[in-house]
């Protein structure tokens, strides 16, 4: 009778809490998933804002690694240009040396993703207004 | 493409990192396995990229890792063959109530940790592309998980195997490593579901058959394989070939069906005969190959997706230390708790949560495959893989701490050497 007790107590009761914790997080939102590839479209021509951005040179890409809300941002493998910033809700604000900022909105109704927002580059007179497209979607993505 | 000598090199620079941080380890008393997992980790961003970049892009660009990566899971598929090949069903049986209600407890007392942690964790480093199912049901399993071939290695060592402790807490060690490969199994499944076309009563249709198939067909020519290896005393190189199909076919499905390839190559080495000279024969035949050659090549691959650069701040730093904290109290004290409740000895029953603790690389393989499937982000895996490590590094010490200067002496003459023991030497 006791190690019936004994069992039921210490393998029984972890076992009742591991529903409860499922049933109590079922209802927890984690940040949207923005890790990825996403292919980026700029809406003016950079030769006409910008002195010279090596790091846009061929088709400008955003490679994108995800931690909860915390993002690192990289522009075409670049890693001298590498924006560490945050995901709240669906804005994301990025920013990093030398004198990077981005910030951009996140919009999961399109297909695939898309990101709108403005880059500041160092070498550039004017924000860079963009659109982004993920390149594959994050749930069939080998890791975050 | 495939560049030979880059890929030559690499192997080169990998065992020899290995083998010197392995016997740098063995001479603090700790498994040559831990220091293999260290060395991997030397390689990759978090030392070699972090104080020579260029030397660490030069040995290992990214391009060329694919390679390296296809060579380390053929090992890791055979490593997890020789670990099923070890685990012996009679271990459990001939330990009785004991072992089973510490095994149970030992499983379930870790995963409802691991996943109450996940309530916390989940939004602060994890996605919407995982639910909370899950993420939690992949932390519970993270927590739950036992080092099985380290354990073995580390009970031989310490000539342990013919004392309850050693006998008690190895089939504890079997029953929790099955059961965390079954829980690790139906993650995988419920994650890749929306892979793919086939619905999860599909996929879980064509595991049961498969399983059925292992069991009653395979099982069966395997034995035939065993009868003719004790008329012939040796195992040829025909049957040998045989066994090796048998097992990358069997992780070909299991990666087919949606269970990651490991769960195959697994399952087959866990319904082998298992009288004993013929698994002998079959571990040295594999045991070099597997986990002196190439079992390094997959400390090397996790160390290169490794890097503690990504756990920076106070906070994450924080939640590491959380972790391994949640990982201990679950693994140490669940199996400690029960081991006391059924009527061990306080110190021995503590030396019995020690050794559990011990999650070494099978931890790493469960990290590296939840990694893959996108279960976990690179910052949590990190995490993960120093909890690995912190916990797996613990069990030497505190061992001699709570059981060899006081039990041991007082219980335990130890036997001359190698007599009675039986060797389980998947792992250094």
């Amino acid at each position: 009778m006791k190690t019936i007790i004994l069992y039921l107590l210490l393998a029984g009761a972890p076992i009742l809490g591991i529903f409860g914790v499922l049933l109590l997080g079922a209802n927890l939102q984690a940040p949207a998933a923005i890790h990825g590839a996403w292919t980026l479209t700029l809406e003016i021509p950079v030769q006409e804002t910008c002195q010279s951005l090596s790091e846009w040179d061929g088709l400008p890409q955003l490679a994108i690694a995800q931690s909860g809300p915390h993002i690192t941002i990289q522009l075409n493998d670049s890693a001298h240009a590498l924006l560490i910033g945050t995901l709240v809700e669906n804005n994301l604000t990025a920013s990093g040396a030398p004198d990077y900022q981005l910030t951009a909105t996140l919009d999961r109704s399109a297909e695939p993703d898309l990101l709108r927002g403005v880059l500041n580059a160092p070498q550039c007179f004017s924000p860079l207004p963009f659109t982004a497209r993920l390149q594959a979607s994050p749930r069939n993505a080998a890791g975050h | 493409m495939l560049d030979l000598p880059l890929l030559l090199m690499q192997i080169a620079v990998i065992l020899a990192a290995a083998r010197l941080v392995g016997w740098l380890f063995r001479l603090m008393r700790q498994p040559q396995v831990m220091g293999e997992m260290i060395a991997g980790i030397l390689l990759g961003p978090s030392l070699l990229g972090h104080v020579a970049p260029r030397i660490s892009a030069a040995i290992f660009p990214t391009e060329s890792l694919t390679h390296l990566n296809a060579l380390s899971q053929v090992g890791l598929a055979l490593f997890m063959f020789l670990v099923g090949l070890e685990l012996e069903p009679k271990m459990l049986k001939s330990q009785g109530m004991l072992a089973v209600f510490t095994s149970h407890v030992s499983i379930v007392f870790p995963f409802f940790l691991g996943s109450s942690l996940a309530l916390l964790l989940y939004p602060l480093l994890s996605t919407d592309s995982v639910t909370f199912l899950q993420f939690a049901l992949f932390l519970g399993a993270a927590m739950s998980i036992t080092a099985f071939p380290v354990l073995a290695r580390i009970l031989t060592e310490r000539k342990l195997l013919n004392t309850r402790l050693g006998a008690v807490t190895i089939a504890c060690a079997a029953v929790d490593d099955v059961t965390g490969w079954i829980i690790l199994a139906v993650v995988v499944l419920i994650i890749r579901s929306g892979d793919s076309g086939l619905s999860i009563w599909l996929r879980l249709a064509a595991i049961a058959a498969y399983i059925a198939v292992m069991l009653f067909g395979v099982r069966r020519l395997l034995q035939r394989l065993e009868t003719a290896f004790e008329e012939r005393r040796a195992l040829t190189h025909d049957a040998m070939a045989l066994i090796l199909v048998l097992v990358l076919a069997s992780s070909l499905i299991t990666e087919h069906l949606g269970i990651h390839a490991l769960f195959g190559a697994f399952l087959m080495g866990v319904i082998m005969p298992k009288h004993s000279p013929f698994v002998h024969a079959l571990n040295d035949k594999l045991n070099d190959a597997a986990v002196v050659l190439l079992l390094p090549l997959f400390f090397a691959f996790n160390g290169l997706r490794t890097s503690i650069g990504l756990v920076s701040g106070a906070a994450s730093w924080l939640y590491t230390l959380l972790i391994v904290l949640i990982a201990i109290l679950g693994k140490f004290g669940g199996s400690t708790l029960a081991a006391r409740a059924s009527g061990m000895p306080w110190r021995e029953a503590a030396s019995l949560g020690i050794l559990m603790n011990t999650r070494g690389l099978m931890e790493l393989v469960l990290l590296n495959i939840g990694l893959d499937i996108g279960a976990i982000s690179p910052t949590l895996f990190t995490m993960l893989v120093l909890m690995a490590l912190a916990t797996t590094f613990m069990t030497s010490p505190f061992l001699d701490w709570i059981y060899f200067s006081r039990l041991v002496p007082r219980e335990y003459p130890a036997p001359p050497d190698g007599e009675g023991e039986t060797p389980l030497t998947i792992v250094e």
